[in-house]
């Protein structure tokens, strides 16, 4: 369980030099070249692709570094499983008889892919937190009623994983290591209680915060300018963009998305 | 259940924006404003309960549930679900930002769908149909999970075809699964029809 992470997953949101970049233009840039990665399926346009998520991961010195890099290392776990089970089931001539030598490039390029995309999204848009990211949302048009839900659910996880904690606890005490049916039904009633108790405190919650303003008080909170500066840092994605598009179709004979 | 980033093509995570776009702005409409604190707590229970693992024989699982949340909210089973994944790639960086859209259809649509046929069974059987309900639920449990392993080996045949086989293996994967979810769904239903039977009358406007 990891419940206990939540406490601590608010240490990522640190300061970093792309924060004085508007928010909208950090998601802009990072879906625009994020998509463009994903379509990748060569080596070499993947390597020349590497390159900015490169200079993103050093941007913020050692302990920007060792920040992604922890993150990147808990992802890779699900690495493993894409390097086992995609060769097996993949078709093509075989390896040591089980693994597919197509299959075992497939999987190389999507872990590989993992990476470099991920690199991109936890620097641009991870990193700046919930309230960040609502005021990106908000910036680009997304509706208030999402904005809101999304405001609400954040504060909904914090109220309910404390109660989950203690019905987790008081579940381990009374059934120990129990498995099967009676740990399913022990799961499911936890789950309920936990919705039921927490539902007149989180309704609660939302009239207190009506009181002192509204949900969307929020966001107005959120400053955003789009000045030279987020214009020079779209044009190097969008170049960098178009020299990866040129790379790949010098290798493949198509274009990228094609 | 989460597809990672770097699995799918562009066409597949269009595709998969595309359905969330258009799941999200119904839902949206459809959508309470009263009610959105209750939205909120379905979603927050969806984010939890993928973090508690629950032993299931030498090893361990974690449960999505998408039955019962698919009961609890209908349409508005998109946006939560939307919210709540993306939640889980910021804080854990579970499935990705970028295959959120993609991720978002693989578990909303079965809410959805699952709501669509088995809501009213749940919903309209009395005491004396308990029965009936707790067979609905644990259909609509069961059957969310098969049908979300079925979008998301969709989603990698899109990408490329000759994932054909990975993606019935995923099926094959969820189906032990799938029974657990059935009963997770079954006995929550139960509960809940006996404590708070309120929160089953849905969140969408009348």
């Amino acid at each position: 369980m990891i419940l206990s992470d939540l406490h601590t997953c608010r240490d990522f949101e640190n300061e970093s030099r792309l924060d004085a970049l508007d928010a909208r233009c950090r998601v802009i840039c990072a879906f625009a070249f994020a998509f463009l990665l994903a379509s990748l399926r060569d080596i070499v346009s993947l390597s020349v692709g590497s390159v900015l998520p490169l200079l993103l991961l050093c941007v913020d010195g050692k302990r920007g570094f060792t920040l992604i890099a922890r993150r990147l290392l808990s992802m890779n776990k699900i690495s493993v499983l894409v390097v086992l089970f995609l060769p097996i089931t993949y078709p093509g001539e075989r390896v040591f008889y089980l693994f597919s030598e197509k299959g075992l490039f497939i999987s190389f390029l999507i872990v590989w892919k993992l990476n470099v995309i991920s690199v991109v999204l936890l620097k641009m848009v991870t990193s700046m937190g919930i309230a960040r990211i609502n005021g990106a949302l908000e910036g680009l048009g997304f509706p208030l009623k999402l904005r809101t839900l999304l405001l609400l659910t954040a504060r909904c996880i914090f109220l309910l994983s404390e109660r989950f904690g203690t019905m987790c606890r008081a579940v381990d005490l009374r059934m120990g290591n129990s498995g099967g049916i009676s740990g399913c039904r022990a799961f499911a009633y936890m789950v309920g209680t936990t919705l039921i108790h927490s539902s007149d405190r989180a309704e609660r919650t939302v009239l207190a915060i009506g009181c002192r303003g509204g949900i969307s008080g929020f966001s107005g909170l959120a400053e955003s300018r789009w000045t030279w500066r987020e214009s020079s840092f779209c044009l190097l994605f969008l170049i960098n963009s178009a020299l990866l598009i040129l790379v790949s179709h010098s290798q493949t004979g198509f274009g990228p998305l094609l | 259940m989460h597809i990672s980033e770097g699995f799918l093509s562009p066409q597949a995570l269009a595709a998969g924006w595309t359905i969330t776009a258009a799941g999200v702005a119904w839902g949206l409409k459809k959508m309470d404003q009263e009610k959105i604190v209750r939205v909120a707590m379905a979603s927050s229970v969806f984010f939890l309960a993928s973090l508690v693992n629950i032993r299931v024989g030498p090893s361990s699982a974690h449960l999505a549930l998408i039955g019962p949340i698919g009961l609890i909210l209908g349409w508005t089973a998109f946006p939560a679900i939307l919210t709540a994944l993306l939640l889980q790639a910021v804080l854990f960086q579970f499935g990705g930002i970028l295959v959120l859209g993609a991720n978002t259809t693989v578990m909303a649509a079965p809410a959805v769908l699952v709501y669509l046929v088995f809501g009213q069974a749940v919903r309209g059987a009395g005491k004396k149909n308990a029965k009936i309900a707790g067979a609905a639920a644990f259909l609509a449990g069961s059957l969310a999970v098969m049908a979300s392993a079925g979008i998301a080996g969709m989603f990698l045949f899109l990408s490329d075809r000759e994932m054909a086989l990975t993606a019935k293996t995923i099926l094959a994967v969820h189906l032990p699964l799938s029974i657990i979810e059935g009963a997770a769904a079954l006995f929550m239903t139960i509960f809940l029809k006996r404590t708070f039977p309120d929160i089953l009358s849905g969140v969408e406007r009348s």
